[in-house]
C-alpha cells in the first residue's frame, strides 16, 4: 500500500528535494521496525540545520486511519482539552492513559531509541539515557508521572496557537508529531508550523510540508545554532494555522511525562 | 490601473464596496483579507520585470527594513511605475475608511484623509518622504523574518501584498505567514494562500479585536516561510513614506 502510494505522488512533490531522498518503506515491517529504517543520519543534520525533519510515510493509510478513529473511544484518554476554553487556539485534543495503545507506544520507545543520541549531541548538560523506559524511570521519580502522548482533532475554523509541550522541569528535547489525515482530500488549510526565535530577538516561520502518515521531529524548546560566535540557543515554538475545511487529526508524541 | 477587481479610486461607494466584499469581516475574523486574481499573469510578469528597472533602490530607505531576512529587497522611489502608483492609490481609497474605523477602535489619533495624495501631504509634512513599498524576490532556502512595516511616526495600519509568481509552477514552499501576538495569550499564526496575482490586505502592526471585556490590541507580524524550490517574487505596498 504504501509503494502504491508513493507513485501517486504529484509533480509537486518532487520538486521538493527534502521530501524525495527516503525510499517507500517497506509494507510489511511494523512501525517500530520502520522508525529503524528511516535515514537518521540525514534526521539529525535537518534537526541540527532548521529545527524539524520529516519521515515520510510512516504510517500506512489505514493504520492513521484507525488511530483517528480511537479519538472517540471511551476509556483510553486520561483527559480531553477543549483549545477555546484556554485561548489555547480552537479544536481539542485528549491524552492517553496508560498502558498507550500498542501502536503508539511501539513508536514512542522506538523513536525515543533513535533521538535520544541526537539529544545528547544537543545538550552536554543533561544525559538522555538510550532507553526510554530508562528515561520514564527518571520521570517518574521526579514526579513526572502522567503520560502525554496525545491526539489532536481539528474541525472547519480550528486551530492551533504557537506552544511548547512542557510538562514539568524535566524535558526531552525533541518531539514527533504524525499526521493522520491528508491534505487536499480530508482538509484544506490546517498548516503545520515552527517558529523560532533567535537570539537577536528576529523570528523566522516555516511551514512543514507533511501528507498523510508523515511524521515531523522537531525541537521542544529549543536548538543549539552555530553562529559566527560560537553556539546559540533559537527557541521554537510551534502550532496548527487555521483549517480551511474538512478534518484533520494528528497523533502527538511527547517523550518526557507530565506533572 | 488594469486591475478589474479594485472600483476607481474616485468611486463615491468605497466604503459600500469594503462592506459589500468580505474584507472588513474576514480583517476582522483574520487579520488578513484576500482579493482574489487583483492582478493579471501580464500585470504579475509586468511587475516582476520591472525588477531590474535601475531607479530601484537596492538598499532599504530607513534602517528598520534591514532585517527582513534572506532574499533581495527592491525599493520603489519616486514618480512610481504608473501600475504601481494607481493600484496603491486605489486600495488606499477603499482602506482608509476601515484604517479610521481601527484607529477609533484602537484610540490611536491619527484619521485618514479619502484619497492619498493627501495622506502623502500629511506624511511630507512629518518629514516622511521616502517610499517604502518594495519588490521582494525570494530563492530556493531563502525566508523573510516575521516583521513589521512601520517606521515611526504617521503610520496606515494596513498595506497590500500581491504574489507575483505561481506556487507549484514558479515555487515550492514560501506560504505566506502571519502572527498575532494578544496580550496574556498564546500568539495565533495564520497561513494565507495565494496564487499568482492574489493580494493579501494584512495589518501593518496592530489591529483590534473585540473580546469579552472589551477591545484589545493584538500585534501583528508577517512574512514568507523557506522557499522549497524556484523563485518567487511578490510585490509590497505600504501607504506611509518613512522618515528621511
Amino acid at each position: 500500500v504504501i509503494t502504491t502510494q508513493a507513485a501517486q505522488r504529484t509533480d509537486g512533490d518532487r520538486l521538493m528535494p527534502t521530501l524525495q531522498a527516503e525510499k517507500p518503506l517497506k509494507p510489511k515491517l511494523s512501525p517500530a521496525e520502520r522508525v529503524d529504517q528511516i535515514d537518521w543520519d540525514r534526521i539529525a543534520k535537518e534537526l541540527a540545520d532548521g529545527g524539524s525533519a520529516v519521515a515520510k510515510q510512516l504510517l500506512a493509510p489505514e493504520e492513521c486511519e484507525a488511530l483517528s478513529a480511537l479519538y472517540t473511544q471511551s476509556g483510553i484518554f486520561r483527559s480531553r482539552v477543549v483549545m477555546g476554553r484556554y485561548a489555547f487556539g480552537k479544536g481539542e485534543y485528549q491524552y492517553f492513559s496508560y498502558p498507550l495503545p500498542n501502536i503508539v507506544a511501539e513508536l514512542r520507545t522506538a523513536f525515543y531509541r533513535h533521538l535520544a543520541p541526537v539529544a545528547n549531541s544537543w545538550n552536554n548538560r543533561t544525559f538522555y539515557p538510550s532507553e526510554h523506559a530508562d528515561y520514564l524511570d527518571t520521570c517518574h521519580r521526579a514526579g513526572q508521572q502522567r503520560p502525554t502522548p496525545l491526539l489532536l482533532q481539528y474541525g472547519d475554523g480550528d486551530y492551533c496557537c504557537l506552544h511548547q509541550d512542557l510538562y514539568g522541569d524535566l524535558v526531552f528535547p525533541l518531539q514527533v508529531v504524525i499526521l493522520l489525515a491528508e491534505p487536499g482530500r480530508d482538509f484544506t488549510g490546517g498548516e503545520f508550523l515552527l517558529v523560532e526565535q533567535n537570539p537577536r530577538g528576529l523570528s523566522r516561520a516555516e511551514v512543514v510540508p507533511l501528507r498523510q502518515g508523515d511524521a515531523v521531529a522537531f525541537a521542544v524548546n529549543h536548538r543549539p545554532a552555530r553562529g559566527k560566535r560560537g553556539t546559540a540557543r533559537v527557541k521554537l515554538r510551534h502550532g496548527v494555522s487555521r483549517l480551511h475545511s474538512g478534518h484533520r487529526h494528528t497523533l502527538g508524541i511527547i517523550f518526557h511525562d507530565a506533572k | 490601473v488594469k486591475a478589474e477587481h479594485i472600483p476607481s479610486a474616485d468611486a463615491p461607494d468605497s466604503e459600500q464596496f469594503i462592506a459589500r466584499s468580505s474584507v472588513s469581516g474576514d480583517l476582522d475574523a483574520y487579520g488578513a483579507a484576500v482579493l482574489p486574481s487583483l492582478l493579471s499573469a501580464d500585470q504579475c510578469h509586468a511587475i516582476a520585470s520591472s525588477c531590474a528597472d535601475p531607479t530601484l533602490r537596492g538598499t532599504p530607505p530607513v534602517a528598520d527594513q534591514r532585517d527582513l531576512g534572506a532574499g533581495i529587497y527592491r525599493y520603489f522611489t519616486y514618480t512610481m511605475p504608473e501600475l504601481i502608483a494607481g493600484l496603491r492609490s486605489a486600495l488606499y481609497s477603499h482602506l482608509a475608511p476601515i484604517a479610521n474605523a481601527w484607529n477609533e477602535r484602537m484610540e490611536f489619533p491619527e484619521r485618514f484623509p479619502k484619497a492619498l495624495p493627501q495622506f502623502l501631504k500629511m506624511c511630507r509634512d512629518a518629514g516622511q518622504t521616502l517610499p517604502t513599498s518594495m519588490l521582494m524576490e525570494y530563492a530556493a532556502g531563502e525566508h523573510s523574518f516575521l516583521h513589521r512595516d512601520f517606521f515611526g511616526g504617521l503610520k496606515f495600519p494596513l498595506q497590500v501584498i500581491v504574489l507575483l509568481s505561481q506556487p507549484g509552477h514558479d515555487f515550492v514552499g514560501g506560504e505566506f505567514v502571519l502572527t498575532e501576538q494578544r496580550p496574556r495569550m498564546q500568539t495565533r499564526p495564520e497561513v494565507v494562500a495565494l496564487n499568482q496575482g492574489d493580494a493579501v490586505i494584512l495589518a501593518v502592526s496592530n489591529r483590534p479585536v473585540t473580546g469579552t471585556r472589551g477591545t484589545y490590541r493584538v500585534l501583528s507580524r508577517h512574512g514568507f516561510s523557506k522557499i522549497r524550490e524556484g523563485r518567487q517574487r511578490a510585490l509590497c505596498i505600504n501607504f506611509h513614506d518613512a522618515a528621511a
